[in-house]
């Protein structure tokens, strides 16, 4: 039932239109990406948007900090768990399992994530951000994993693109992706 | 939301969409370079409750976007019941979002190409 590689993709990548206001990348999924994971023969699955649903389609550029709260970490609770559940099985079939998030993301960030402990928004004044990047996972990405791991299964590999990073190249990221898959599926 | 290049389409598509067979039609493909973006299904292999609380987020997201004017649909493989009833469900429950939905074959690529085109039209 299980493929022998999976991809785990944040939703963004496959749903342009979940972005947070001015950072779609493209019209809706990423067909760079699509033709990376498919040329390397990863299934795909699509991760939920842990923030489109919680803090709404017009939330504005928030760090890591302001998400983390109870109630945002139980709606990511929620959403992981029966991803994990799928995780888990897919890792019991003996497939290689690779999570691509979002680095720069205050939710799917896997090395890297947006903090500022006294940003508070300042939407009329995009300008003044108070953030920096820094190393971590995003909460979403935290959660799924403590749900994997609860769940006794095995190592999941996890990488990114750095889609939100002030300082993104689409070239050089995809290509330290590719390494990373290939790193992550070697025999 | 200001124009950045997203196309304010969406389709919830099931697993066999997400993941067609390699040596079938591409229909993510078509898909994909339409313009729309997917919030996919879990394949058929996953248990009942766990399809359902996978759905329930699914159809949130679709809520946030439809809420805004984008177009939402669905295009779902004929061949996983389980799944096209978690999303009916999951669509049904307050607030209810009526969604214009292709149930097919998930390699019909004939069939999903013009449903998403008439759609695409509004």
């Amino acid at each position: 039932v299980s493929a022998a590689r999976v991809a785990y993709v944040a939703g963004c990548l496959l749903n342009a239109n979940a972005k947070v206001d001015e950072w779609a990348p493209c019209a809706g999924v990423h067909r760079g990406l699509l033709d990376l994971l498919r040329g390397r023969g990863f299934a795909l699955r699509s991760l939920p948007c842990p923030e489109l649903a919680f803090a709404g389609l017009t939330r504005f550029w928030q760090v890591r900090e302001q998400y983390d709260t109870p109630a945002y970490r139980r709606h990511c609770a929620a959403l992981a768990a029966p991803v994990a559940e799928l995780v888990a099985a897919d890792l019991a079939a003996g497939a290689d399992v690779v999570l691509i998030g979002v680095d720069g993301s205050p939710s799917m960030g896997v090395r890297l994530t947006v903090s500022g402990p006294d940003w508070g928004g300042r939407p009329d004044k995009p300008g003044d951000f108070d953030g920096a990047i820094v190393p971590g996972r995003g909460i979403f990405v935290e959660v799924l994993l403590a749900e994997v791991a609860a769940r006794g299964a095995g190592a999941v590999a996890a990488t990114a693109v750095g889609m939100d990073l002030p300082d993104y190249d689409e070239a050089r990221s995809f290509a330290a992706l590719a390494g990373d898959l290939d790193a992550a599926t070697a025999p | 939301v200001k124009d950045d290049g997203r196309s304010r389409r969406v389709a919830l598509v099931s697993d066999a969409v997400l993941n067609p067979p390699p040596d079938g039609p591409d229909v993510i493909g078509a898909v994909t370079d339409a313009g729309w973006g997917v919030i996919a299904l879990p394949p058929p292999s996953l248990p009942a409750a766990a399809t359902r609380a996978w759905a329930a987020g699914a159809a949130d997201q679709a809520r946030e976007l439809a809420r805004h004017g984008m177009t939402i649909v669905a295009v779902l493989d004929a061949a996983d019941g389980a799944g096209r009833a978690a999303l009916t469900d999951a669509l049904a429950a307050d607030p209810p979002l009526a969604v214009p939905s292709l149930v097919s074959a998930g390699d019909d690529l004939n069939a999903v190409g013009e449903f998403l085109a008439a759609h695409a039209r509004g």
